[in-house]
């Protein structure tokens, strides 16, 4: 009989998955992050459906990434059949993908990997303790999904946004109330994320990786490019794809897997504010330069305050966004008129580089290839995994199983697009 | 059934699909504390630790079946709990990915995604089958169709559920709520629009937007689908194009009632 730790459900992310370590004579020999989701083959099931239906199935893929796939697909369809779109709709689309940072990183910090750091289940279970803290969370996330629903039709897959353009354009009146409650809620924020600077980093899982990121345009902080940042200081246009990925399948999950020269690597908020975080501007740079060391580059359980600080960002950004928008005059869907054509586009999802390469013919689908975050770095997330249960089995920490989630939760894997819980098996 | 000293003990269960059912739960920030605290949720995984249970009085189970570890834990879900809720369009209809189990389209795609040399044996995270509705396998007491569910139509049919009453089923097409909202019919535009054939509940969001349904709802229960062909072809679609447009979501159901049409 093997035994060992067995996390057989990984809680708090999003979709199926769990943790396997094998463990002969206190040496870790093979840790497995199990996918249980099960093959929906959406890269197959989407040829020969219409770009526009191409669009409403691929942001299916995953629920809390919607809008990334959303614009991920648009912007390749777009770039593949040569659409030119005004400027409203290009910011509009940035403030979407804005809300969707906010909803995003907020559900993640306040939620799924704060409750951790109180040996807490829940959210819900720090309410008589945390009742402000929760109060403020449900604020800050609500405001985020309501945003969503404003421009994308709903919280959850809406279609208004369609390749060309928006089906409803939002009021000036609409935007302007997002404006306000953003500016009144940049304070709350900023306050937050001096308290999550203030819990312990445990530094267990220490180890050097490579950080990948898109490099957004004029030098300033974002989230989409048209080339990707490596941080051995290396940069490729998003066609090289997948010289980066190079996706392989592996038997533990239906979900592939990948690595750049051979190596597993990190995507998301870290590896962006590692890369290109003295881009940042306002209050979010200031707690960036407050809060960043060189500990951030080899522990990645500083990925929850760099997702705090990006949810910062985001809400900065928002009042001047708006104003831009509201600038500018309205426009009607741009109709497509050249059916034929191939692209790439990359946008950050909130966990990393989403990657969407089309070839659209008589505007129909032909090839589909998405690579999402999370089979990006879940061979990291297997790595940091493997070097942090090696020290606490070693200092034998009661709490080995726990420790080993918080560093899979820490990443923010979004599971239905490529894990559950953590089991050490002793061999 | 549960009495008022008893909280109904709920779990949120799920599988194959984009896991939005249960972030929808999660975005009903307004009901949150109350939809955690009227009932025990003893099993939810997306949103709490620490879970064991052994009895359900309510599974809400999000997702289609498709591989044999998940249709087994499917079984045990219907055997340990009393009323099952089949949450969201997959668990409903099937979803996007839905194909019946002699569709040769279910190889073909394992071996676009996978390569031809990986077997569906390899995997040793349960093997795979083509993606199903959950009433293909068990008993499901009811359905809540969306993509995702919609607060609005849910939550009647949850405090129901928690009060121990059967909730009754969503009984019209998109098109009811398109007349609420005052909408100009699309189809009268000559736009491709299939809200007639489409289940209720998501308050006709796309045709309020300007844009035609795109059926994300599922079928709705006594779907004219013959009328709704000829609608189509009326206005100019293609047959291809319009079986295409009704399949995109229809699952099952759109499947079995389309084979009857077109014979």
């Amino acid at each position: 009989m093997s035994k060992g730790i067995n996390v057989k459900v990984l809680s708090r992310v999003e979709g199926d998955g769990g943790i396997k370590v094998y463990v002969k004579n206190n040496k870790v020999e093979q840790v497995l992050v199990d996918i249980f989701e099960g093959p929906r083959m959406i890269e197959a099931l989407v040829r020969g459906k219409t770009f526009q239906e191409n669009v409403s199935l691929v942001s299916r893929i995953c629920a809390i990434c919607t809008v990334s796939h959303r614009y991920a697909s648009i912007k390749a369809i777009e770039k593949a059949l040569k659409v030119e779109v005004p400027e409203k709709i290009q910011l509009l689309r940035k403030l979407l993908h804005l809300a969707e940072y906010i909803e995003s990183h907020i559900l993640h910090v306040y939620f799924l990997a704060l409750p951790d750091f109180f040996r807490k289940p829940s959210a819900i279970a720090l309410l008589p303790t945390h009742k402000e803290t929760v109060v403020e969370a449900i604020t800050l996330k609500k405001y985020g999904t309501e945003l969503m629903k404003l421009l994308m039709g709903r919280k959850i897959h809406g279609e208004n946004p369609q390749v060309g353009g928006f089906g409803r354009l939002p009021t000036n009146k609409e935007l302007d109330e997002f404006a306000e409650k953003a500016k009144e809620y940049i304070p709350q924020l900023a306050a937050f994320i001096d308290v999550l600077a203030s819990l312990e980093i445990p530094d267990y899982c220490e180890r050097e990786t490579t950080f990948m990121c898109c490099n957004p345009p004029n030098n300033e902080f974002g989230f989409e490019g048209d080339s990707i940042l490596i941080s051995t200081g290396e940069e490729y246009p998003v066609e090289e794809y997948k010289k980066l990925t190079n996706e392989r399948v592996v038997p533990h999950s239906y979900a592939k897997r990948s690595r750049y020269n051979d190596k597993p690597f990190t995507v998301g908020a870290l590896a962006r504010l590692i890369l290109i975080g003295d881009r940042l501007t306002g209050l979010a740079k200031e707690k960036f330069e407050k809060y960043y060391t060189e500990k951030w580059k080899v522990n990645p359980l500083y990925n929850n305050l760099a997702q705090a600080i990006e949810a910062l960002w985001s809400f900065e950004q928002i009042p001047e966004l708006v104003e831009k928008i509201k600038a500018l005059p309205d426009s009607e869907i741009v109709e497509v008129k050249n059916l034929n054509g191939k692209a790439t586009a990359a946008v950050e999802a909130p966990r990393g580089i989403l990657y969407h390469s089309y070839e659209i013919k008589d505007g129909k689908m032909v090839n589909v290839d998405i690579i999402t975050p999370t089979a990006q770095f879940l061979d990291d997330v297997e790595e940091y995994i493997r070097v942090a249960a090696e020290k606490l089995i070693a200092e034998k920490n009661e709490e080995t199983e726990l420790h080993l989630e918080m560093i899979a939760r820490a990443y923010d894997p979004c599971i239905s697009c490529s894990c559950h819980m953590v089991k050490l098996i002793e061999k | 059934m549960w009495t008022s000293e008893h909280k109904p003990v709920v779990g949120v269960f799920g599988f194959s699909g984009c896991a939005g059912d249960q972030l929808r739960l999660v975005h009903m920030e307004d009901e949150l504390v109350t939809l955690f605290t009227t009932a025990e949720i003893k099993f939810f995984h997306m949103a709490q630790s620490h879970q064991e249970v052994d009895h359900v009085d309510i599974a809400l189970v999000e997702g289609s079946i498709n591989t044999k570890k998940q249709l087994e834990e499917l079984k045990e879900i219907r055997e340990k709990s009393t009323f099952l809720v089949a949450l969201g369009t997959c668990a409903c209809f099937g979803g996007i990915q839905y194909l019946n189990e002699k569709d040769k389209a279910f190889e073909e795609r394992f071996k676009h995604v996978y390569g031809s040399n990986i077997k569906k044996e390899d995997f040793t995270v349960g093997e795979a089958i083509p993606p199903q509705p959950l009433c293909n396998f068990v008993k499901v007491d009811a359905m809540v169709p969306g993509c995702p569910i919609e607060k609005d139509n849910l939550l009647p049919i949850y405090t129901k559920l928690i009060k121990g009453i059967k909730p009754q089923k969503y009984p019209a097409p998109v098109c009811v709520e398109c007349k609420l909202e005052g909408n100009d019919c699309l189809l009268l535009h000559g736009i491709p629009c299939i809200g007639p054939v489409v289940s209720a509940g998501c308050g006709a969001i796309c045709p309020s937007h300007n844009l035609p349904c795109v059926g994300c709802w599922g079928p709705y229960e006594a779907a004219n689908y013959k009328s709704m062909l000829d609608k189509l072809e009326e206005i100019g679609v293609d047959k291809e194009t319009a079986l295409r447009k009704l399949k995109l979501f229809g699952g099952s159901k759109a499947e079995e009632e389309l084979e009857k049409v077109i014979k």
